[in-house]
């Protein structure tokens, strides 16, 4: 009994501990990408674009996720297409609240520009498609056009 | 008309939340006269049978107000092989999603079976973009006119014993739970697709907690309705008016079953498009070619990438995801036909803002931002016949997925 009370409360405190160890994402960091491999239960290849490392997750849903990472060891976007939508609470980390504050004008279609955070949400259901994009993290001269989407 | 302050912002609410994912707001009634009656308090929309394959749908008003450029219409729903039956009406026409959703707050007295795996329960989470749906699959009679789709998969959104939306369904997102907050009665999405592909649940008992994600084959899925009808079941043909770019106070249509199955949806004449196994095909506009483009009755606006016109297609000052350029702007863009044919489409964008001050639910010159794709919403459809080749089904037109369209 009290040994299923230790489990039980170590579980609860995982799970507490789980948006800190998985808080990468945008902003984040090549932990955050590995930490959110584990919570999609995704499969991860990376490639080299210049300076840029694109990590490309694959999740069990059919979602294609893809993470850019600069040379300063940044997320400074990520992208994502598939049948249903992502987690936007894990993959935008802090900037979710931008992206809440986007949709409450309920569009099928959804344009974000602010002074740090580019989001667009869009698409039909079966094929969902967007970005996220740090405009002040993102490497010279490298913009959401460069985004292989 | 004399606007209040209230009523002008009231307005610009109206178009913030116009491009709905599942949107809507609706309309008046059985009045088919185009002409605005702004003394008239709007009316919940109930279609009228216009053929046996045809129904009529409805761009205005509805109480509580709802959204410009939102098609709606009725669909009679019965417990499966039964007379049983009621009308519900207000509900979002959706190209761009597949199957019916209904609330159960809006059932009088139906039961509908449960659709089960392994005896329990399936439930749905379904994605849209300004939130998510969550409810069990049940299933129903759908009446349209005379075409009934049979026993079919629907999602019953907000049931009593699985009101509440579980964390791992809605990730922080909203949950599109209400009438209001979906600004419609439900949702008949007749898309591109059979099967809606969206994530499916089984849980322990009437909770939605230790609820495990399962595969669930394709025809046990929320089904298209149109592609589970006897005959008329290769796609659908939207027929909507034509409106000037300052707008209407409503726009009516008529939606068609079939293609090519009966005289009236005849694809003979018609500009086809072919398109990926998602849905999507290449415009280009202003030089730019965007390969992720769709056409989708759910989206309230055209949504492109100002691109090198950003001085003139100036973001709103309150809703900067619209357009509000000083004057209406004329543009056209080139979409990419079967036999490497294009065909030419002319729209304007005006100031959206400006829009909003007038009364008018149909609103063919509304507009605004995305980067990277072109989506052509609602307004590509006023004066056009718009047609949806559903997946793996024939036509003259070609085997879907696939549309076309024909100016009137």
């Amino acid at each position: 009994m009290k040994l299923r009370l230790t489990a039980l409360r170590f579980l609860a405190l995982g799970s507490l501990m789980l948006p800190a160890t998985s808080s990468a994402e945008l902003g984040g960091n090549t932990d955050s990408i590995f930490s959110e491999q584990k919570v999609f239960n995704s499969q991860l290849s990376n490639t080299q674009l210049g300076g840029v490392f694109i990590y490309t997750h694959t999740l069990p849903s059919g979602i294609m996720i893809q993470e850019y990472l600069s040379s300063n060891g940044v997320v400074f976007a990520v992208t994502w297409s598939g049948p249903v939508l992502p987690n936007f609470q894990i993959l935008l980390g802090n900037y979710f609240k931008d992206y809440l504050t986007a949709i409450k004008e309920s569009r099928r279609s959804v344009y974000l520009n602010n002074e740090n955070v580019i989001i667009q949400s869009s698409g039909m259901m079966g094929a969902f498609q967007g970005f996220a994009f740090l405009t002040k993290q993102a490497p010279t001269g490298f913009t959401p056009n460069n985004l292989s989407q | 008309m004399n606007f209040s302050r209230q009523a002008y912002l009231l307005a610009i609410g109206i178009l913030l939340s116009l491009i709905s994912a599942c949107g809507g707001g609706g309309s008046g009634g059985s009045n088919n006269n185009a002409t605005a009656d702004n003394s008239t308090t709007p009316q919940n929309y109930v279609s009228q049978n216009v053929a046996s394959n045809a129904i009529s749908f409805e761009i205005q008003k509805i109480p509580g107000g709802g959204n410009v450029n939102t098609p709606y219409v009725s669909v009679d729903i019965c417990q499966p092989g039964s007379s049983n039956c009621q009308t519900i009406s207000n509900i979002l026409l959706d190209t761009g999603s597949t199957g019916l959703r209904i609330f159960a707050s809006n059932l009088e007295t139906l039961q509908f079976p449960s659709q089960t795996q392994n005896n329990l329960q399936i439930l749905e989470c379904a994605s849209f973009i300004s939130g998510v749906t969550w409810g069990p699959v049940k299933l129903a009679d759908i009446k349209l006119s005379a075409e009934i789709a049979r026993s079919i998969p629907i999602q019953v959104i907000a049931d009593p014993l699985y009101s509440s939306v579980p964390s791992y369904c809605s990730n922080g997102s909203p949950a599109l739970q209400t009438a209001s907050s979906l600004k419609a009665n439900g949702i008949l999405g007749v898309g591109l697709f059979v099967a809606d592909g969206q994530q499916y649940f089984t849980c322990g008992s009437n909770q939605t907690t230790n609820c495990t994600s399962i595969t669930l084959q394709a025809n046990s899925q929320v089904q298209n309705p149109v592609a589970s009808f006897q005959v008329n079941n290769n796609g659908v043909v939207l027929q909507t008016d034509k409106v000037s770019s300052s707008g209407a106070a409503s726009a009516s249509g008529v939606l068609y079953f079939g293609i090519d199955t009966q005289a009236n949806n005849s694809s003979t004449g018609t500009n086809i498009i072919p398109t990926n196994s998602s849905g999507l095909f290449t415009t280009v506009f202003n030089g730019t070619r965007y390969t992720r483009s769709f056409i989708d009755s759910g989206s309230n606006g055209l949504f492109f990438p100002a691109g090198n016109l950003s001085a003139t297609l100036k973001p709103c000052a309150i809703n900067i995801g619209f357009y509000c350029p000083d004057t209406t702007q004329s543009y056209s863009a080139t979409i990419s036909l079967k036999n490497n044919q294009t065909g030419s489409i002319a729209f304007s964008i005006a100031n959206a803002e400006s829009l909003s001050l007038s009364n008018n639910y149909a609103q063919p010159a509304l507009g605004g931002a995305l980067q990277g794709l072109f989506d052509w919403g609602l307004p590509f459809f006023y004066g056009k016949n718009v047609y949806i080749g559903i997946t793996g089904k024939s036509s003259n037109a070609g085997t879907g997925p696939l549309y076309a369209y024909k100016i009137n």
